[in-house]
C-alpha cells in the first residue's frame, strides 16, 4: 500500500515538474496582433498584394505567380475568396512581412488582383500592364478611420 | 495504517465523552447543567480600517471596508471565566470613488484622478491581517442569550499592497502624472512591464484586540452569534512612492504599430526616464469588525446565571 502510494507521488511529482505549463505564469512571448479586415464584395476571388517599402523589385521574380514570388511576397499576399472576407494579423515572431518595412507617417499601397491574372502571368508583366483590379493608398490613420477595413 | 486511524478516532471519542462526563459536575445544590465546557464557532462579517494619506495640502483619511473570516475555540472551566484560541483572517481595500475622494482632499483638490487604464485595475490600497490569539473570555447568560466579552492577544502577519494610478493637474499647468507605490518594502523592483505593485511578503505584528458577543442558543448546543470588535497590530510600513511624468502611450515605431496600436491614441504612459521617488513611512495596523457567526457549545457548557439560576 504505502509502495503504492509513494509510486503515485512519485509520477505525481515528476509529471509536475516535467510539464512546462505548470509553471505559473509562464509566457512564451508570442504575440499576435489584429491589423485589419480585407473584405471581398465581388464576385470574383482575389488576391490582395502589399508590396515592400519602397518600388518593388521584380528583378528576381520570373514566371507565374504565386509560386515564383519570394517568401517576402508570399507574406504579403492574401487570398479572399468571393463574396468572403480575412482578417490580417501581425506577430512578434520575428519573421518580418513587408508591410513592417514602412514608417508611421507612410501610406501603404494595396494592390487587388484577379486570381487567374495573377496565376497566368509573369510580375513582369503584370508591372508593366498593370494588371491589377484596383490600387488603394492608405495612411495608417486613413485606414483607422476606415474600421480597419479595405473592401473591394 | 488502519491501526492509527482507530487510535486517532478513539482518542477524540474519549476526550469528548471526558469533557461531557465531566462537564456534569455535581454542586451542593444538585448538578448544574453547562457548568462548564468547549465551544467552537466560525464567524464571518464585516472588517474596516482607518487609512491615512499625506498630500500635498496635508493628512486625510479614509474608511478601507473588507471583510473577516474567524475560527474559534472558547473553554469555560468556571461559571463565567474561560480563555479562547481564534484564528482570524482580515482583509481591507480601499478603492474606487472613496479613495480618490481622501487623495483629492488630501491634495488640497489640485488634481483629477484617474484609474492606470492602460496598465490594468485593481485596488489601491489593500490591507490584510491573518493572526492567531489567546485570550480571556467571560460570559453572562441571561436565559438563551450570553453577553461574550473577550480580550486577547497574539501574533500576525500583516501585508499591505499598493496600485498605481494617472493624475492630472486641474489647472492644466503641467503634463499629467504618473503614480505608484511601494508597500511594505521599500527596495522591490516592479512587475516587468507593469508598475502595478504587489507585495510579496509581509511584516510580522504582534496584534491585541477586544470584541463583545451575543449569542443565542438553540437548544443546548447550537448558537447564532453577533460580535463587534476590534484588532490593535501597529506596525510601520515602510514604502517607497514614485512620481513620474507622464508620455502619450501611442508612439508607433511602424507603420502597422500605428494601425494596430490605435487603442492607445489619446492614452498616457509613465515615462520612467522622469520618474522621481522618495521614501515614506507610516503607521498602519488598526482594524474593526463586525460579525456575525454560528457556535456549537460540547458537552453541557452553557452556565445559566443571575437570577435564571434559581429557576433550576
Amino acid at each position: 500500500m504505502r509502495k503504492c502510494i509513494f509510486a503515485i507521488a512519485a509520477l505525481l511529482f515528476a509529471a509536475t515538474a516535467c510539464d512546462s505549463s505548470y509553471v505559473p505564469g509562464y509566457d512564451d512571448g508570442y504575440r499576435q496582433y489584429y491589423l485589419m479586415t480585407v473584405r471581398n464584395t465581388s464576385d470574383a476571388d482575389i488576391n490582395l498584394f502589399i508590396p515592400e517599402h519602397g518600388d518593388v523589385d521584380c528583378s528576381e521574380v520570373t514566371g507565374a505567380l504565386p509560386d515564383s514570388l519570394t517568401t517576402a511576397l508570399k507574406n504579403s499576399m492574401f487570398r479572399v475568396d468571393a463574396r468572403s472576407s480575412i482578417r490580417i494579423y501581425v506577430d512578434n515572431s520575428g519573421i518580418i512581412s513587408p508591410i513592417e518595412t514602412y514608417h508611421p507617417e507612410d501610406k501603404v499601397t494595396f494592390y487587388f488582383f484577379d486570381r487567374k491574372v495573377l496565376a497566368d502571368s509573369t510580375w513582369k508583366t503584370i508591372v508593366e500592364q498593370e494588371l491589377w483590379l484596383k490600387k488603394v493608398s492608405l495612411s495608417a490613420g486613413e485606414l483607422i478611420d476606415a474600421n480597419k477595413v479595405l473592401t473591394y | 495504517m488502519k491501526k492509527s486511524i482507530i487510535v486517532a478516532a478513539s482518542a477524540a471519542l474519549a476526550m469528548t465523552l471526558s469533557l461531557s462526563a465531566s462537564a456534569q459536575r455535581y454542586y451542593a445544590d444538585g448538578m448544574q447543567e453547562y457548568a462548564y465546557g468547549s465551544a467552537l464557532e466560525l464567524q464571518g462579517g464585516f472588517a474596516g480600517s482607518i487609512y491615512n494619506v499625506n498630500g500635498e495640502a496635508g493628512k486625510a483619511s479614509g474608511l478601507a471596508r473588507g471583510g473577516e473570516f474567524k475560527l474559534r475555540y472558547t473553554y469555560y472551566p468556571g461559571r463565567h471565566w474561560g480563555f479562547f484560541f481564534d484564528l482570524t483572517a482580515d482583509n481591507t481595500s480601499a478603492n474606487g470613488l472613496n479613495y480618490f475622494k481622501v487623495l483629492n482632499k488630501a491634495d488640497g483638490a489640485a488634481y483629477r484622478y484617474a484609474r492606470n487604464g492602460y496598465y490594468g485595475y485593481g485596488t489601491f490600497e489593500d490591507a490584510s491581517l491573518v493572526a492567531i490569539q489567546t485570550g480571556l473570555a467571560y460570559r453572562y447568560d441571561f436565559g438563551q442569550w450570553s453577553l461574550r466579552p473577550r480580550i486577547g492577544v497574539g501574533i500576525g502577519s500583516y501585508s499591505t499592497t499598493s496600485d498605481s494610478y494617472v493624475r492630472y493637474k486641474r489647472d492644466d499647468s503641467g503634463d499629467a502624472t504618473f503614480h505608484y507605490t511601494y508597500m511594505n518594502n521599500d527596495s522591490r523592483d516592479y512587475i516587468e512591464g507593469n508598475p502595478t505593485v504587489y507585495s510579496g511578503s509581509s511584516v510580522p505584528v504582534l496584534v491585541t484586540s477586544a470584541s463583545l458577543q451575543l449569542t443565542y442558543s438553540i437548544g443546548h448546543h447550537f448558537f447564532f452569534s453577533l460580535e463587534a470588535g476590534g484588532k490593535f497590530c501597529p506596525t510601520t510600513i515602510y514604502g517607497k512612492r514614485v512620481t513620474s511624468q507622464t508620455k502619450d502611450a501611442y508612439n508607433p515605431q511602424t507603420w502597422v504599430e500605428a494601425v494596430y496600436d490605435s487603442e492607445l491614441i489619446g492614452m498616457k504612459v509613465e515615462d520612467p526616464d522622469t520618474a522621481v521617488s522618495e521614501n515614506f513611512s507610516r503607521m498602519a495596523g488598526s482594524m474593526f469588525n463586525v460579525n456575525l457567526g454560528i457556535g456549537w457549545n460540547i458537552g453541557w457548557n452553557r452556565y445559566v446565571s443571575g437570577k435564571y439560576a434559581r429557576r433550576r
